[in-house]
């Protein structure tokens, strides 16, 4: 039964193109606007902290840190495009054919759940593999086994959170026009919030430091650790005053204040929050279903 | 054997009272048509029987179901057609069909059941067509079939032929009618247009909430519609003048002088008599509309 559900649910985003393209339109503009310009600024003030490091170990750690950003934004953007449908059906009074069934609506409220984490992953999954095809056609390094382990497994924890996050945050939107503006306020805020265009380390420290205490930003950290791991052993060989600096600066490792945000107490954090949204959609979803 | 019975029915939203204690009885097997303007309750009415509002007091009983005590139950044996169309558009109606299918959880083969209903309301040539590229009468005769896939001994139509051209429409009736002769099918339907309430075996008329009459299409007939002969004399004063001298009750509408009459025979008995002044005239069938315009005219007034 959930299944079934499951599955007109994602037929509904995938044969619906606009929603599929907009659902990676703040990525593919990330990385546009990267592999235009801003990469190469990027690569010219690493190149003012490493004078001796090679031009191609610079590019290849500005490249990856790029990915680690946007693989971060397209588990936020899939996941909020992929419960749109249950936007379109609260507003086109679909419920109605619901509640004249004798489905339990606590399994439209799971299938609603299971199918957005579905597409986001999916949507996810397509966008890291294209993300490793292009460092490694552009010369730099293949993950190592381990590190994509690693790095798929927090996707996968991505995909949860946000999938979670963002259909309790529909449960307050009533139409369509209401959610497409904003679908634009999150593809385009979420780079910034994650730190994605510019590194932490730009912006002023206050900034930074609200910044952090979102998820967004402690996602990217999760992610770019392991994602920018073997690109950035190879630029700092063994210059440990480096290599804190350049995280600090790159958001890799993420600070309030003072105060550091240990990876284990990020993944804390999120699992938290992935649990209170679940919780918070499952009771959301199924008031409105009434 | 009684499919649906309703007693003293009260739904308020807030302070306004939508359905004000009406009372009925749908007769299994039986096309029960449910007459009112817009915002008279029909609605309101349909979404207490289907399980979906919630109601203030009285009970209703569907196939011996207690509504709000045994609404699963009730659910797995009606099936409901919405006033606007509630199934997807970017999927075919054969997907359409089998997804709303598994709501119901059923041990029948579904795409035999979607053979099988594509066959009595002739989806063949737009089954695998995508729902929201399909005309209005094909779009309709799709949510029929979403209604009736778990097999249901009642069917509810909220406006069903709404919005859809006079062929659609005939070619919508047309399908209900044969699907409740060969099933048995009890059918509840609501509808404005009243000429629709014809063909049903029993005609309900609801105003403001309130029961206003009820009765065989025939019956309802006789009782608040009229055969009405209008004439146009060849000098109105003239005519107008005869008639006040023989004492016969009229209304005047532009030049025409409108006259009810029992039947035709009345009607031809006072063409003889007036022939000499007569210009033209035309005869009218009393027809459901005088019925609906008649009663909820009277509803209004009390």
């Amino acid at each position: 039964m959930i299944f079934s559900l499951m599955k007109r649910n994602i037929q509904l985003f995938f044969r619906d193109r606009s929603s599929v393209f907009f659902s990676l339109l703040g990525p593919v503009i990330m990385f546009v606007l990267y592999v235009v310009f801003l990469g190469a600024v990027q690569s010219e003030g690493l190149k003012n902290v490493f004078p001796g490091a090679s031009a191609t170990d610079l590019d290849n750690f500005a490249i990856t840190w790029v990915f680690a950003g946007i693989l971060t934004i397209v588990t936020a953007t899939t996941s909020l495009a992929a419960i749109q449908v249950f936007v379109a059906d609260r507003a086109s009074d679909r419920f109605k054919d619901f509640a004249v069934s004798p489905i339990k609506s606590s399994k439209i409220v799971m299938a609603y759940l299971a199918s957005t984490f579905v597409i986001s992953l999916f949507m996810t999954t397509i966008v890291f593999i294209l993300s490793e095809l292009y460092i490694v056609a552009r010369g730099g390094q293949l993950l190592s086994v381990q590190n994509a382990a690693l790095s798929y497994a927090i996707l996968v924890l991505l995909c949860a959170v946000f999938s979670a996050l963002n259909s309790f945050i529909v449960t307050f939107i009533k139409s369509l026009a209401a959610f497409s503006s904003f679908n634009i306020i999150v593809g385009t805020a979420s780079g910034f919030l994650a730190a994605v265009y510019v590194p932490v380390g730009t912006l002023p420290k206050t900034v930074d430091n609200v910044i952090n205490l979102l998820p967004f930003s402690q996602a990217a950290s999760l992610m770019r650790s392991t994602f920018v791991q073997q690109d950035l052993d190879k630029l700092v060989s063994g210059n440990s005053e480096a290599l804190t600096k350049i995280k600090e600066f790159f958001g890799i490792v993420i600070k309030v204040g003072d105060f550091t945000l240990s990876y284990s107490l990020i993944v804390a954090i999120l699992t938290s929050l992935f649990v209170v949204f679940t919780v918070g959609a499952i009771l959301q979803i199924h008031r409105k279903l009434k | 054997m009684k499919s649906i019975i309703i007693k003293n029915l009260v739904k308020k939203y807030g302070q306004l009272t939508a359905v004000n204690g009406i009372s009925l009885e749908v007769e299994k097997g039986s096309v029960f048509a449910f007459l009112g303007t817009n915002g008279s309750g029909k609605s309101t009415t349909i979404g207490c029987i289907t399980t979906t509002n919630k109601i203030n007091s009285g009970n209703i009983t569907v196939n011996g179901h207690k509504v709000g005590t045994d609404d699963d139950l009730i659910r797995r044996e009606i099936g409901v057609v919405f006033q606007t169309s509630l199934l997807d558009d970017l999927l075919t109606v054969r997907e359409n069909i089998a997804s709303r299918a598994a709501f119901y959880n059923l041990d029948i083969d579904i795409n035999a059941r979607i053979h099988e209903l594509s066959k009595t309301l002739d989806l063949d040539v737009f089954l695998d067509q995508r729902y929201g590229t399909l005309s209005g009468g094909q779009k309709r005769r799709a949510d029929i079939a979403r209604a009736l896939v778990h097999k249901p001994n009642i069917l509810f139509l909220d406006e069903p032929t709404a919005g859809l051209d006079p062929a659609s429409r005939e070619n919508v009736w047309q399908t209900i009618y044969d699907l409740q002769k060969k099933s048995g099918l009890t059918v509840f339907l609501t509808t404005h247009y009243m000429e629709e309430t014809e063909r049903a075996d029993m005609v309900y008329v609801i105003n403001n909430g309130n029961y206003v009459a009820s009765g065989t299409p025939q019956s309802l007939r006789a009782d608040f519609s009229h055969d009405k002969l209008k004439l146009v004399g060849i000098r109105h004063k003239e005519l107008v003048a005869s008639l006040q001298k023989d004492k016969i009750k009229f209304s005047v509408k532009n030049d025409a002088i409108i006259i009810n009459v029992e039947s035709s025979k009345g009607a031809m008995s006072l063409l003889k008599k007036y022939e000499s002044v007569i210009k033209d005239f035309e005869f009218v069938h009393g027809n459901m509309d005088d019925v609906f315009l008649e009663l909820t005219k009277q509803g209004e007034e009390a």
